[in-house]
């Protein structure tokens, strides 16, 4: 039978698979005007195929799906989470005992040290039982005692009206709780989720609802410097494992009441907090949704970071590049963020996720747009021809010793073959010998503690190389070829992109060490194809250049910041424009001498008016 | 039955792509070939035929205006009923197949003989066959946008072979102008439009097209393709004289081997064999899509995927009829380029007559 399906499978033909395929569209109008726009292929070639999701043979409380299980099966552990789960879907009572026991119930009391639960008596006439659960280690404890336990035991009283009453919790927070958040709260999921993120719930006698209070208070690393993508000009910053003070980095820049941050939860185990922001006013909310979809549609039971969120949501995960920017700076979140994409943000995680990520937001760097225009424009060619390096130069030597000697003028040529007469391998074991050394330094210059790291690096570098030429097992010439290709990585911006080409580079060395510059060539056609045929988040990945839409000011040149009027056309923005054409209305004799505060606001406003037309 | 993979292709990458088809074989024979017809006077051929193309494009023009929602396939059986356009399809699709395998097969041949001398020319043949199947099956967007990136480069390293080869240039070897006789030019410039039968593209997949650009795209791709062809074969003619210039196979590549800018710059024909070779692939993917999809749209398939692998089989298996080089050349060139324009582009012209003689098409074109 199994044979038969695979059979049937390699021989026969299902029609088109099954799959969902996401296209950040462009409107009639604008596919009118802008010819040279190529319509967007309806084929189902993208990889976001909907992937089918086997039953789990056992699903806990925290599973998603435990309706999938059948009667009668189950042992009694199954018995004893699925009444877990079914009480955390119940709703509130109004009695103080069921909701204790409930609780304890939930929170697996007392084998569970962390939680706690206080039971107090509000001051009231006649005196009302109340309880509180609150997470240690999450929550603040002084902010307890004196934001919640002290006004409620005993300020409570300075209230002549009566105790118990159907809307106890309402009457509490608003008059006895001064915390600065607070919610009422009626199911016992609600509770769970409340206490688990670090806030206190409070339960009151005779009141079928809830008290949440903010109560956060766990430790996390305070702001510090960005490790891995560090600039000579600009700011510093970067993000840290706390989601909050994230968004509020992200804020704190964009000062924008149109910068909506929204939560999902992802993991059903260690329902992990993923933030969204986005400028409502300004990205597309097709893309909003799809990103909204993408996560929402993911059933697994954890996800630790952004990386493995990463590999849930792109749109093809097995690709050697990636299709999602992670940086860990604000400001280039920011940047962004102003462009038209959406920055997911994980908790946990001091990498902040954008989409769409296309190629070449991969060879930009923040720097680019603090630094000079001319200089910007100069790295910008360095870092495209570093990559071209990275890629390409192993594989042209191993194609030109082994193919096409006769490319080499024969001064070099003879001096190359001198440094090589003493070398037993041939080109291909030398080079494999060498960029395997060198990976290793790497991978042991990332793992080794702090201290050695340099040392070692100089050890990979210099006494591996020097002692490898001494010894005659590889020739000097190739020290420089692998050392250009492994500097010229290193260039690369983003280290997910750099990590690619790297890995790509061994590919091209097999083929040139087989077919010359034709397999060379013919690794890069296919290369380029699937490149071509690669989305991220409905956006073709060459955009703006394959497909050609309209003309972007900052793709491998970076146009002088004035010369940047529209954002990029692909990320189909609700606003188009940054800026008006004649952006430094400075430099026409229509600009007024500034006389007061008053005269700027008028002036931001004409600057606004413009841009919107 | 839902049809997928109904692509359009915007201008910009439509002309890339047909400018691609139609000027990748001057890295074949292509100028030796037009040397041996039309002597000093070569130029003048691939200018002429350049405008003796344009007035074929105008009925092509002409016969897309008329069946403006159709496929090819359609429009055939439409006008001359399913057997005898069930009949017009495949002589297209054979004649397509001919001409897909006999290049290819010259590609293959340029590889062995450029870089690869002492390996299997099977095993070259059938790497790049899978490198241009798999452009082919990620479908005409992929091939169009790689074209769109690819032509810069391809053209920006061809321009560089000629303008390097200045040293060897000699205006006498333009002299006579006449060449053979204007006659003979005319003549030849005629046959050689030949060279442009891959403009087959334009209307046997004319839905990949926005139909109110398919003039534009027409126009500027035969231009371009003109005015690069007439700049090689007279940057050629410079450098070498009409007699030595019909002999070699490849004629850009000793071109590039007679580069010679001091001891340094010399031996730089191998850095083309990457243009080529692209050139090539894109060539043959674009061939191999197009031959699938008319297919596709003829047996009124719903994807044209799974026709990629086989019709790759048969054009492998095509491809190695003629026992040599100098066979295909021959088979190539004295053939198939010589009387091509008749079938390629008489037969929109014959579809367009019997379209009026019947009263099809137009405004009478609607869907039944």
């Amino acid at each position: 039978m199994q044979l038969k399906h695979w059979v049937s499978k390699i021989l026969g033909y299902d029609g088109p698979p099954d799959s969902k395929d996401f296209y950040l569209v462009e409107t009639d109008e604008e596919q009118e005007s802008a010819s040279e726009d190529a319509g967007e292929e309806n084929t189902p070639s993208s990889k976001s195929r909907q992937h089918k999701i086997r039953k789990p043979k056992k699903t806990g409380s925290a599973g998603y799906n435990n309706d999938a299980d059948k009667p009668g099966e189950s042992s009694d552990d199954d018995n004893e989470e699925q009444s877990k789960h079914d009480e955390s879907q119940r709703e509130i009572h109004a009695a103080l005992k069921v909701n204790k026991k409930n609780i304890e119930q939930l929170f697996n009391m007392p084998l569970n040290k962390d939680v706690v639960v206080r039971e107090l008596t509000l001051s009231t006439e006649p005196p009302v039982q109340a309880f509180l659960v609150f997470m240690e280690g999450m929550a603040d404890t002084k902010l307890i005692n004196n934001s919640i336990l002290k006004p409620l035991m005993l300020l409570t009283n300075l209230d002549p009206g009566p105790g118990i009453r159907p809307d106890t919790c309402t009457n509490v927070l608003q008059k006895h709780l001064p915390s600065n958040q607070v919610k009422k709260l009626t199911l016992f999921k609600d509770v769970v989720t409340q206490v688990l993120s670090g806030a206190t719930v409070i339960f009151f006698e005779g009141s079928p609802c809830a008290v949440s209070a903010e109560t956060k208070g766990f430790p996390y690393r305070a702001v510090d410097t960005a490790r891995t993508e560090q600039v000579v000009q600009g700011p510093q910053e970067g993000f840290v494992e706390n989601l909050r003070s994230n968004t509020s980095l992200i804020r704190r820049i964009i000062r924008s009441e149109e910068l909506i941050t929204e939560y999902l939860q992802v993991g059903a185990r260690n329902n992990n907090n993923v933030a969204i922001m986005y400028l409502a006013d300004l990205t597309n909310p097709d893309l909003v949704q799809e990103v909204k979809r993408r996560i929402k549609g993911i059933k697994t039971d954890y996800v630790a970071e952004s990386g493995v969120l990463e590999e849930f949501i792109e749109d093809h995960p097995l690709s050697l590049m990636p299709q999602i920017v992670k940086t860990e700076r604000p400001d280039r979140v920011s940047s962004m963020l102003l462009e038209g994409k959406v920055a997911i943000i994980v908790d946990n995680t001091p990498f902040v996720m954008l989409v769409p990520g296309l190629l070449f937001d991969f060879l930009h760097s923040p720097e680019d747009h603090y630094v000079r225009f001319s200089h910007s424009v100069w790295l910008r060619i360095i870092r495209v021809f570093a990559v071209f390096l990275t890629i390409l130069l192993p594989a042209f030597y191993v194609a030109i010793a082994t193919f096409h000697q006769e490319m080499i003028p024969t001064d070099l040529l003879l001096s190359i073959a001198s440094a090589r007469e003493r070398v037993p391998f041939p080109t291909i074991v030398e080079i494999l010998l060498m960029e395997l050394s060198f990976e290793l330094v790497r991978e042991a210059g990332v793992r080794v503690p702090g201290i050695i790291g340099p040392t070692l690096g100089i050890v990979g570098t210099l006494i591996l190389g020097q002692a490898a030429v001494a010894a005659s097992i590889v020739s000097p010439i190739l020290i420089i070829i692998v050392a250009v290709t492994g500097l010229s990585s290193y260039a690369i911006p983003n280290y997910a992109a750099s990590f690619g080409f790297r890995f790509m580079r061994f590919f091209f060395i097999f083929l040139a060490t087989t077919l010359g510059f034709f397999g060379i060539s013919s690794g890069l056609f296919v290369l380029l194809c699937l490149l071509l045929n690669m989305k991220s988040f409905g956006v073709p990945y060459l955009a703006p250049v394959a497909p050609k839409t309209a003309p972007s000011a900052d793709i491998i040149f970076r146009f002088p910041a004035w010369q940047q009027e529209t954002r990029p056309d692909y990320q189909q923005t609700l606003d188009t424009r940054r800026q008006p054409d004649l952006s430094r209305v400075w430099t026409t004799k229509r600009s007024k001498q500034p006389t007061g505060e008053s005269e700027n606001k008028d002036g931001d406003k004409g600057g606004n008016d413009a841009g919107a037309t | 039955m839902v049809i997928i993979n109904q692509v359009k292709i915007g201008q910009s990458e439509a002309i890339a792509l047909i400018v691609t088809v139609l000027a990748t074989k001057v890295f074949l024979t292509y100028p030796a070939y037009i040397v041996s017809y039309g002597g000093n006077a070569a130029w003048q051929i691939s200018l002429i035929s350049g405008l003796v193309t344009m007035v074929f494009f105008w009925f092509i023009l002409k016969y897309l205006e008329r069946f403006p929602d159709r496929t090819f396939s359609e429009t055939a059986e439409y006008i001359t009923g399913p057997y005898l356009g069930g009949l017009i399809v495949i002589s297209v699709l054979v004649s397509w197949m001919f001409e897909m395998a006999i290049t290819f097969r010259g590609f293959g041949e340029l590889i062995v003989m450029v870089a690869l001398p002492e390996t299997s020319i099977g095993i070259i043949m059938l790497i790049f066959l899978s490198g241009a199947g798999l452009a082919a099956y990620l479908g005409l967007s992929t091939i169009a946008r790689a074209c769109y990136l690819a032509f810069p480069f391809t053209l920006g390293a061809v321009l560089l072979i000629l303008v390097l080869s200045y040293p060897s240039w000699n205006t006498d070897w333009l002299f006579p102008i006449l060449g053979n006789g204007v006659l003979e030019t005319i003549k030849s410039s005629v046959m050689r439009s030949s060279d442009f039968i891959e403009l087959n593209f334009i209307y046997a997949l004319p839905l990949v097209f926005y139909t109110h650009q398919v003039k534009n795209i027409g126009y500027k791709s035969i231009i371009i393709t003109t005015f690069i062809l007439t700049m090689i074969v007279l940057f050629y003619l410079l450098t070498f004289p009409a007699v030595v210039g019909e002999e070699p196979y490849i004629p850009l590549y000793q071109m590039a081997r007679s580069v010679y800018l001091g001891r340094f710059v010399q031996r730089i024909e191998a850095i083309f064999v990457f243009f080529w070779v692209v050139s090539g692939y894109l060539w043959v993917s674009a061939g191999v899509y197009g031959f699938c999809h008319i297919l596709t749209q003829w047996l009124k398939l719903p994807d044209y995927r799974p026709l990629v692998l086989p019709t790759l089989i048969i054009i492998f298996a095509v491809a190695f009829i003629p026992q040599s080089l100098p066979d295909t050349v021959l088979i190539a060139g004295h053939t198939y380029r010589k009387f091509g324009f008749i079938l390629v582009f008489g037969l929109p012209v014959l579809l367009l007559l019997l379209a009026i003689l019947f009263g099809k098409g137009g405004r009478n074109n609607a869907k039944g």
